[in-house]
């Protein structure tokens, strides 16, 4: 499976940059799948999970508190924006520093369950992007991917294959 | 008509949500965010953790902090001002506002050298008795300038 990552305009501003990704050679982004998938049982959560990604590009930048941190190997920067507490709805991210990050997909997590392993959907869209985080990671050491414009774009190769579920 | 429906049909979901977002309804969620970031950033100023906050403020569950500074929390005016009280900041004039400019008269009773009663930004030279001005400045600025008058 091919994908790459691309930035998200609507979303991107002066505190930080935007990212998501496109699956082969889908027209729609992960968010943008996050987005049709979950609005329609929970409008108003998507809309605040909109509104908080906009506020982060635009005010706040992406500051650690606003994620839930450690939702993939340890340093990997696979994190969750927090909901609300009455919400149960989780987005998976990679977070570069406050500047930059790259917005996966996510879903409904039940209360009946304690671990994101325990729903399928929610551990295929978080296992997606911690092997996308180690990709990411062995190009900046390879030097095939660098961070430009002051840590808030990727330059390079951005081009992904060969993940398998 | 028809291109318009294409239009509609090439809007992402992203901008479909963003159109029903009204300008308001961003504001709170921005006012939200920048008041954790602030409280956040307070924290990190003393080098208080999660716990010193909580202590300070005499709660005993960790996990309303975590909570405050996720960006999600809509705060009461209490706990702002507990916040402050113990932070040292202020939180609820987030964004400064705009000097307001006031028109006032200034009746001058005592002959007084300009150089001395008033202040740089008063753009007047030579010696003046029994006079009325109308002067245009701003608030800031006023507390100053009545000292100056009033010593």
């Amino acid at each position: 499976m091919k994908c790459k990552v691309v930035k998200i305009n609507q979303l991107s501003g002066q505190a930080a940059s935007i990212y998501s990704v496109i699956i082969g050679d889908e027209a729609e982004t992960l968010l943008d799948k996050f987005i049709n998938e979950s609005k329609i049982s929970f409008l108003n959560e998507t809309k605040d999970i909109i509104k908080r990604l906009r506020t982060i590009g635009s005010i706040t930048g992406a500051r650690m508190q606003f994620f839930k941190p450690n939702e993939g190997e340890p340093g990997d920067g696979v994190c969750a924006l927090y909901d609300k507490p009455e919400s149960n709805l989780r987005l998976y991210c990679i977070q570069y520093g406050s500047e930059l990050i790259i917005v996966g997909g996510g879903g409904h997590k039940p209360k009946s369950i304690r671990s994101l392993q325990e729903d399928e959907k929610l551990k295929s869209e978080n296992y997606f992007l911690r092997w996308l985080s180690a990709e990411i990671s062995t190009r900046v050491k390879e030097k095939t991917i660098q961070f430009v414009n002051d840590h808030f774009d990727f330059e390079g190769d951005i081009d992904f294959q060969g993940y398998e579920e | 008509m028809k291109n318009n429906l294409t239009a509609e049909k090439m809007k992402s979901p992203i901008d479909e949500l963003l159109d029903e977002i009204s300008p308001i309804e961003q504001r709170k969620t921005d006012t939200r965010m920048l008041l954790a970031a602030r409280i956040n950033d307070a924290m990190r100023a003393k080098g208080w953790k999660n716990k010193d906050l909580m202590e300070a403020l005499d709660r005993n569950t960790p996990s309303i902090i975590t909570k405050w500074l996720s960006g999600t929390h809509n705060f009461t005016m209490d706990t702002l001002v507990e916040l402050e009280s113990v932070l040292d900041i202020s939180l609820l004039n987030l964004r400064p506002e705009k000097p307001k400019i006031t028109f006032f008269t200034i009746a001058v009773s005592q002959k007084a050298t300009i150089d001395t009663a008033l202040p740089n930004f008063v753009n007047l030279t030579g010696d003046f008795e029994q006079t009325s001005m109308h002067i245009k400045l701003v608030q800031s600025q006023k507390n100053h300038f009545e000292s100056i008058l009033c010593s």
